[in-house]
């Protein structure tokens, strides 16, 4: 046996987070960690998704049972303090808010935004990277458990082109091939503009193959300008500050790169896959 | 929803372009089509129409008015010519009462005697089944007709149904008392409650507002008399109460996403032309319209400069062009300032647009999102913070894989644990997990299984992942370690020691296992680093090979492998490769993997000394479970090459 053999394997998932944040970090993107129990008011209230509205459904949901939540408030847990550090007005009510917020399973890395935003003035540039959760039906394409990449940039000036470049550049690092991007009407509440954006297809360069359905094109992420009611959320003014954000999948991500074609065998803890690489 | 291409076509006098154009500019422009299949001689569109869109578009006048805009051509009001009937003198007369404005915001009513209730003509039944709605009578099909042209929910009663005094039928719109139930139109018997808003007549509940109606007051082929209802119900309640009486319908899913109540009044007309088209008898009389409308509302404006425009997009976009723009989506405006600022009066129908980022999209994707050029960003304004959590976890890995451990991701749902899900997928996955040992031990079970396909005498994996315990969330780290028999080496739990051992001078840190048994062990990770230092950067846990190497995943099969073993004796200095590379070459595909086993140098009764080679093969097919007779074929084949060969022997 030689020694290549004796060597372990890193997870495809890691492979692809690691990549994430070099070519992020290489841009200024600094990654910043969130907890995977979230309460109702980071995972939607705060980030424009009012309860009762229509665009709750876009996130199926696994709520905690209540026995715990007593327990959580108490300790450290959650990682990034939920307060606001600079005192804003309404301050008690949020805080009320927040307190009596239900517990869920974060559906999206996007409350990492407002968690950072809370205790850090912009200019900013963060990524978060880690495990979401949804209520679904498991098959091939789709996992109740699943990771995103998360990257929020605010500043003086921030526009809806530099969001093309960064997006772009990062593609075309992650692939290691020239990418074009194409941005389509979309919704999401935290943003808006919002966008769809699909990156022309990195096999066959816009041919069409299996890879893109024979489309040319791969859908790989949602972004935006970040919503004004979302930077009043955090205590920020609009007319001061703009920002965009953009979200990917990176299971997603990593079944485009190595030609994984079932999400599922990311977390069976199966070396046949883990050993591929 | 589905949209038909020829009801879109019908609102306009020119020719729109074929149906995948179509679907390409819708996409681009307003929502993603999601497919389009021809139908007959139409064509309909499966449109995923998000929240944001859902105010206007649920109806084929608001995708009408979404191509009008894109194609920049002029749009009917209506995709039927409808004309104006005369009001006339009813027998009954209608009262509206509604409890509460704020959950009834308008109720349009209208009393239409002496109708004829008989099949719709063609052209109606047509365009409902272009959609896949079934017709059901003329006053039903044009209450459906109604509400997928313009969006507005309509419902019609049988009034000689209603309870009457002295000629005046009363409709109330209130909440429902907790003895209420209601047989819905499909039969079904649903028990109201207080939250529930309702439709009634008297102590009859006719339908549950906006959302279902119910077999009491049914259009029927005896109706003769009827109520037309068009109303504006509360999103929020209407969603509340679909979702707890678990009922979505076409009618609800439209006032759930909220729409104008200014559509009321036009849609109760719309409905009353087409009830005077296709259900119009000798004596048709139409009655007054009841519109109970106590909060008119005002169509909002918003400021927006040039300025801010192109600052968020980041464009060059000229005030004609906005103007322009602003034209083609049939907004109101004024210039001002010789073009720098706009003042737009928002049509009712666009609930979406309330600040100045929301114009700011109208106009982006009317202009085109392929014309927004990239623009650089600055370079980096302030060092990155380096993640000391994300730094050691990699430093592990790296450690740990180099020491031959392989990671795995396991399931953060089990069966067992601290924190309960409401609502868990399965009744075993109703916990979030508590250890990382569970999983890790199920995972060297599983892969023991395929230690020879793997080419592994050890299973040795590890895990960095959050657990759910002592009421919080926290990362640990957790090793397992299973030997299959055939291992030579030492036990698991001696090998988690030195692995420790060596983890532990490589950190410099102390490691303590909180739990350590059997081949298993993990930790806190949060402890474990805790007082290591924040390094300056990432650049030490770079991951080699990634660019180097173009990694490709190669599909598992899921048939079960099949192992054989070969040894052969060779003459001295025929080395182990020279044995594997005939293997190989013989075997073919099926051969996944091969491992040496076995060497021994023998000395012959002749004096010669031979070396045997023993390799455990492994054949596994992608598309069939292998019969030994295919894999015994493979290994005369084998065998016969490796004897073919001066001095080998096959034993």
């Amino acid at each position: 046996m030689d020694n290549e053999e004796k060597l372990g394997h890193i997870h495809p998932l890691t492979r692809v987070i690691r990549r994430t944040n070099e070519i992020f970090s290489e841009m200024g993107f600094s990654l910043i960690d969130g907890p995977e129990i979230e309460t109702e008011h980071y995972n939607f209230d705060a980030l424009n998704i009012p309860k009762d509205h229509p665009a709750r459904d876009m996130w199926d949901t696994f709520w905690l049972k209540p026995k715990s939540k007593s327990e959580i408030r108490n300790t450290k847990s959650p990682p990034v303090a939920p307060e606001r550090s600079d005192g804003g007005r309404g301050e008690t009510n949020s805080k009320l808010e927040i307190q009596n917020s239900k517990l869920l399973l974060r559906t999206h890395t996007s409350p990492v935004q407002i968690r950072y935003m809370e205790n850090n003035k912009p200019p900013l540039r963060i990524i978060s990277v880690g495990k979401t959760f949804r209520y679904e039906a498991t098959d091939a394409t789709h996992e109740a458990q699943f990771h995103q990449v998360e990257g929020l940039l605010v500043d003086k000036n921030a526009n809806l082109s530099n969001l093309k470049y960064v997006i772009r550049e990062f593609f075309e690092k992650f692939f290691e091939e020239k990418i074009e991007l194409r941005l389509r009407p979309s919704y999401f509440p935290f943003v808006e503009p919002g966008v769809e954006i699909d990156i022309s297809c990195f096999k066959c360069g816009g041919d069409k193959c299996s890879v893109c359905k024979q489309s040319g094109w791969i859908e790989v992420m949602g972004a935006g300008m970040v919503h004004p009611e979302v930077l009043k959320n955090v205590g920020l003014d609009p007319k001061d500050w703009k920002g965009f954000a953009f979200g990917a999948g990176v299971d997603r991500l990593a079944m485009l790169k190595y030609g994984v074609d079932d999400i599922r065998l990311f977390y069976t803890g199966d070396l046949r896959l883990t050993n591929q690489f | 929803m589905k949209i038909s291409y020829n009801w879109l076509q019908n609102f306009f006098e020119k020719k729109l372009p074929d149906a995948e154009k179509l679907a390409d500019l819708l996409t681009m422009h307003s929502f993603e089509i999601e497919s389009f299949e021809k139908n007959g001689n139409d064509f309909v569109f499966d449109a995923k129409i998000l929240p944001n869109m859902a105010h206007h578009c649920l109806s084929h006048k608001g995708v009408a008015s979404e191509i009008s805009a894109i194609l920049a051509i002029p749009m009917k009001t209506a995709s039927v010519s409808l004309k104006d009937a005369p009001v006339g003198k009813t027998s009954s007369k209608l009262e509206i009462d509604v409890s509460d404005s704020n959950l009834c915001r308008r109720y349009v009513g209208r009393i239409i005697e002496n109708v004829e209730i008989k099949p719709s003509p063609k052209w109606l039944k047509d365009r409902l089944e272009s959609i896949g709605q079934k017709p059901i009578n003329n006053i039903v099909d044009a209450a459906n007709f109604v509400m997928f042209e313009i969006g507005q929910p309509m419902h019609a009663f049988d009034l000689d149904k209603l309870n009457s005094e002295n000629g005046v039928v009363k409709i109330a719109v209130k909440n429902a008392s907790a003895e209420d139930s209601i047989t819905t139109l499909d039969g079904k018997s649903v028990v109201l409650d207080e939250n529930t808003l309702i439709i009634s007549n008297g102590k009859n509940p006719l339908a549950i507002a906006g959302i279902k109606g119910g077999n009491f007051a049914e259009i029927g082929k005896t109706t003769k008399n009827i109520i037309i209802e068009s109303a504006n119900f509360a999103p929020s309640l209407i969603r509340r109460t679909s979702r707890r009486l678990n009922i979505l319908t076409d009618s609800s899913k439209r006032f759930e996403n909220e729409i104008s109540p200014e559509k009321a009044l036009k849609a109760m007309e719309m409905m009353t032309s087409l009830v005077m088209e296709t259900a119009r008898g000798e004596n048709t009389i139409i009655g007054d319209i009841c519109d109970f409308y106590p909060q008119k509302i005002i169509q909002s404006k918003i400021e927006i400069s040039l300025r801010e425009i192109n600052n968020l997009l980041g464009t060059d976009i000229k005030s004609s062009e906005v103007e322009e723009i602003f034209q083609r989506l049939n907004f109101d405006f004024e210039t001002k300032k010789g073009g720098e600022n706009f003042s737009v009066t928002i049509p009712f129908d666009r609930l979406d647009i309330k600040i100045k980022a929301d114009l700011i999209e109208e106009i982006a994707r009317i202009y085109g999102y392929e014309k927004i050029k990239e623009q650089k960003i600055s370079s980096v304004a302030k060092p990155i913070s380096i993640n000391k959590s994300f730094y050691y976890k990699n430093k592990i890995r790296n450690f740990l894989a180099k020491n031959g451990f392989s990671e795995v991701y396991t399931y953060t749902f089990t069966d067992k644990g601290e924190m309960e899900m409401e609502n868990p997928i399965a009744s075993d996955k109703n916990f979030l997990r508590a250890n990382l040992k569970d999983g890790i031990k199920k995972s060297l079970d599983f892969n023991l299984h395929y230690a020879d396909l793997l080419g592994l005498e050890q299973i040795k994996i590890f895990e960095i992942g959050k657990i759910f315990k002592d009421g919080r969330e926290t990362d640990y780290l957790a090793v397992g370690i299973m030997n299959s028999p055939a291992f030579k080496g030492g036990k698991e739990g001696d090998e988690i020691k030195n692995i420790s051992d060596a983890l532990s001078k490589d950190l410099e840190v102390s490691i303590k296992w909180e739990f350590s048994e059997n081949g298993i062990a993990e930790i806190d990770f949060e402890k474990l680093i805790e007082s290591l230092p924040t390094p300056e950067s990432y650049e030490d846990i770079k991951i080699e090979r990634y660019d180097v190497e173009r990694l490709k995943y190669r599909k598992i099969s899921p048939y079960p492998f099949v192992l054989r073993d070969i040894a052969v004796f060779v003459p001295q200095g025929v080395e182990e490769n020279d044995v594997a590379s005939i293997i190989e070459k013989k075997a073919g595909n099926l051969l996944v993997n091969k491992k040496l086993f076995d060497v021994f140098v023998k000395k012959f009764p002749d004096g010669t000394s031979k070396t045997s080679f023993a390799f455990r093969l492994v054949f596994q097919s992608q598309e069939k479970t292998l019969s030994d007779e295919e894999i015994n074929k493979i290994m005369e084949k084998v065998s016969k090459s490796l004897n073919g060969n001066e001095g080998w022997q096959v034993r």
